[in-house]
């Protein structure tokens, strides 16, 4: 792996302060953050349903991950974070590690104004499970 | 009519027990170790041995201060109590040989495990590939 794109949602401030946070990490792997509405985004995903809703993080192969998974992901490219994407997916974590992620991603909306005192305008509702496989 | 105490001899003794025992357990730490530490300096075996190093004088350190420590005390008057103050230092310094070994080993994993997560595959399988354009 060369390369992982990080498609977020640029109108949700909560997302904006968790992408400048990766963007000043040390990495393993190089990240590239694009909204998730952007023509490259558009380009590169084709039709995904939960593009823009959930995180997504895609590979230069196009392999892709979403929810959960993309944040474990996100984790392992961090330098400094590689160990907890490993102790999240233990087994007795990957279930409550999943949960936490989506509560988190289901809470943008709050966590927005909390963080930026801005409210959220993307796609901050509530977004389907997806796990991770 | 008063018995010479007989804690000279064990204090003695367990000079010298201690200083054997923390350099054999030194010199084989130090044997042992060199081969893990060069899997995680795999590429500056230099550093491997300059770790490795500074690990055994440290546990010189450690160790020969402790000994020193647990030195003093006990009672001695016969045979008996004699022995049982001997084993009784050696025991607890044993004990703590055995700690510092194993926090050693604990750190030597540590090192071992950080080395080798640098080149790990994502730990969760992707969930498909992108329809649109390749990067």
């Amino acid at each position: 792996m060369t390369e992982l794109t990080v498609f977020y949602d640029a109108h949700c401030p909560f997302c904006v302060r968790c992408r400048d946070w990766l963007a000043a990490e040390p990495a393993h792997v190089p990240l590239r953050l694009v909204p998730a509405d952007s023509a490259e985004a558009a380009a590169r995903c084709g039709p995904l349903t939960g593009l823009g809703a959930h995180l997504v993080v895609a590979d230069e192969r196009g392999r892709f991950w979403m929810g959960a998974a993309a944040f474990v992901v996100c984790l392992w490219a961090l330098k400094s974070f590689r160990g907890w994407a490993f102790a999240l997916t233990h087994p007795w974590l990957r279930g409550v590690a999943a949960f936490a992620f989506d509560c988190l991603s289901a809470s943008r909306g709050w966590l927005s104004l909390l963080v930026a005192g801005k409210r959220c305008e993307g796609a901050c509702g509530r977004p389907p499970r997806a796990a991770y496989r | 009519m008063d018995t010479p105490s007989l804690l000279p001899i064990v204090y003695g003794v367990y000079a010298i027990a201690s200083l054997v025992l923390t350099i054999v357990l030194a010199r084989v730490l130090f044997r042992h170790g060199e081969v893990l530490l060069a899997d995680v300096f795999a590429d500056r075996p230099e550093l491997a041995k300059a770790v490795n190093q500074l690990l055994v004088v440290g546990f010189y350190l450690v160790n020969f201060g402790y000994a020193l420590f647990m030195l003093r005390g006990g009672h001695a008057h016969d045979a008996v109590t004699a022995i049982e103050a001997l084993a009784s230092k050696l025991g607890t310094l044993l004990l703590s040989l055995a700690a510092m070994h194993f926090v050693n080993l604990f750190f030597f994993h540590r090192m071992r495990r950080k080395a080798r997560l640098a080149d790990m595959p994502p730990p969760v399988r992707e969930h498909g590939y992108l329809q649109g354009q390749a990067a």
